[in-house]
């Protein structure tokens, strides 16, 4: 049975010596929206969670850019009738390669390319609406807040931990002082997770993490101050 | 489904540990000026925005008057029994002296939005442009941070340079009129970009550009920041709120929050170009033949 976030809440309060039925000090709608938050992130540094989706997409008949389709961030996969993919493109490409591409039409385009995060491009353009299945990076949740706690974890097992150290980590931050500074390790050990878990993100060009991407903020020690 | 404006100030005021109004209405609200009765007024004074309703009745009013169980104000809409009524206000402070303001929440917001947009373009439009018999120079489109390629009925304009122009033809500002086939913005002024040659007629352009945000933002508008991103601009915000003078200073969470937003930045540059890969033009300019 797949994970809920209200299954990931439990532990989460229990990092924060919370009562899980009871909490006093933290909310449900500030546990539940830094486990979402921690999803989120998750999603941005490994690629995932990744949906072939189940519903076809239509392409709009002679029009190059088409809309992404909701819930999805960044497109990785288009396939045309009969799945067979398309090939993934850039508009530079195009230009470089067949001038003044924006003119052609055939019965069914063979070439996509992601045009920012909130459209997509065609070519050429179909003379008729073609459906095509898409394969896309997901949001993690799409239901808007407050949430229930019912929402799926779309994510395998492996990411449990890390998704509690960072929910736990960004809940303590408004206890600020040392008691937030004493949660760092816990946003260390998420990112350290999501590090190695980039490791499985095959075939998603160079995205992989470091963290060499930036150094804690260096933090004033509260009891030395006079 | 879009986060709105409001459920990032929301986040912000938790953190500050700060009352929000989350509560329902007592008795259905009708239109015009309306003294309405909450289940709470925690969060509520004069002058607070405040969210009523959801889905197409859902307005923004402005409370124009208090007592220790009611608030007035003026609505477009009717409202039932049971109305959700919702917005952090940030009223610690009040009365002696508000802390921070909902104004002043979103200004930031409108703020860090833009500049996460400028480092990251997530977000591009596909927009037209009408180009006029001898007119060479046009403004940018006012949603645009940088123009990539413009195109005239699908031939695209190659992106030159003025250098470029007079190490091809020093006389190329009095060349005849012509459909223009190359497009440049040096020189030519802030956010103005130049065709030449000159239009012997009006051409309609096709402009791909990646989009900026708002320079103002409402408590129920969506961001243009796709959701999964929405929370580097909760600690961009969080940066200038601890960072500010005031009762709230936090020198050490203000660093922590700038940290925060700028490995964000990363994340998502690293992202952009590693899943998307969506190379719209070359960076460098085209050479004239």
């Amino acid at each position: 049975m797949p994970l809920t976030i209200a299954d990931l809440e439990a532990g989460v309060l229990d990092l924060l010596e919370e009562s899980r039925t009871a909490p006093k000090f933290w909310t449900t709608y500030e546990t539940r929206t830094a486990i979402v938050e921690a999803m989120n992130e998750a999603t941005l540094i490994t690629g995932e969670p990744e949906v072939r989706s189940n519903q076809p997409f239509t392409i709009t008949a002679n029009t190059t850019f088409q809309n992404m389709p909701d819930g999805a961030i960044a497109l990785v996969r288009v396939e045309g009738p009969n799945n067979v993919p398309l090939f993934k493109t850039s508009v530079l490409a195009l230009d470089r390669s067949f001038p003044g591409w924006q003119n052609t039409t055939d019965t069914a385009p063979g070439f996509w390319f992601p045009y920012g995060l909130t459209k997509w491009g065609v070519y050429p353009q179909a003379t008729a609406d073609v459906n095509c299945v898409l394969t896309y990076i997901a949001f993690p949740v799409t239901t808007a807040r407050p949430y229930t706690g019912g929402e799926a974890v779309p994510f395998q097992v492996e990411y449990e931990e890390g998704l509690r150290e960072y929910a736990q980590h960004t809940c303590r931050f408004k206890e600020a002082g040392l008691d937030f500074q004493q949660s760092f390790p816990a946003y260390r050990k998420f990112l350290s997770s999501m590090q190695e878990l980039t490791r499985f993100a095959i075939r998603k060009g160079a995205l992989r993490f470091t963290l060499d991407a930036g150094t804690m903020a260096k933090i004033t020690d509260v009891k030395g101050v006079s | 489904m879009s986060l709105i404006a409001n459920d990032l100030l929301t986040e912000i005021s938790l953190a500050l540990i700060d009352d929000f109004v989350y509560t329902t209405a007592s008795a259905p609200i009708g239109t015009g000026v309306q003294t309405v009765t909450p289940l709470s007024m925690t969060g509520i004074y004069i002058g607070a925005l405040l969210i009523v309703g959801a889905g197409t009745t859902r307005e923004i009013v402005t409370v124009t008057a208090v007592t220790a169980t009611t608030f007035t104000a003026t609505f477009v809409n009717t409202h039932p029994l049971g109305e959700l009524i919702q917005a952090a206000t940030f009223a610690a402070g009040l009365p002696d002296y508000q802390l921070f303001t909902q104004a002043e929440m979103l200004s930031y917001m409108a703020v860090i939005q833009n500049d996460f947009l400028v480092k990251t373009r997530p977000v591009y439009v596909v927009g037209s442009a009408s180009i006029q018999t001898s007119k060479t120079v046009y403004d940018y489109p006012s949603d645009a941070i940088r123009i990539e390629r413009i195109d005239i009925a699908g031939t695209k304009l190659r992106n030159v340079s003025t250098p470029s122009l007079d190490w091809a033809n020093l006389s190329w500002q009095q060349s005849a009129a012509a459909q223009p086939d190359s497009w440049y913005t040096d020189k030519t002024g802030a956010k103005k970009y130049a065709v030449t040659p000159s239009p012997n007629v009006g051409y309609t352009a096709t402009l791909m550009y990646s989009q900026s945000g708002p320079d103002t933002i409402a408590l129920t508008d969506t961001l243009l920041v796709p959701d999964p991103m929405a929370h580097y601009i909760k600690y961009g915000m969080m940066a200038v709120i601890f960072g500010k003078d005031g009762e709230q200073r936090d020198v050490d969470r203000a660093q922590y929050c700038g940290y925060r937003y700028d490995l964000g930045v990363k994340i998502v540059q690293v992202f952009m170009e590693g899943v998307v890969a969506a190379e719209i033009a070359s960076e460098t300019r085209e050479m004239l033949a």
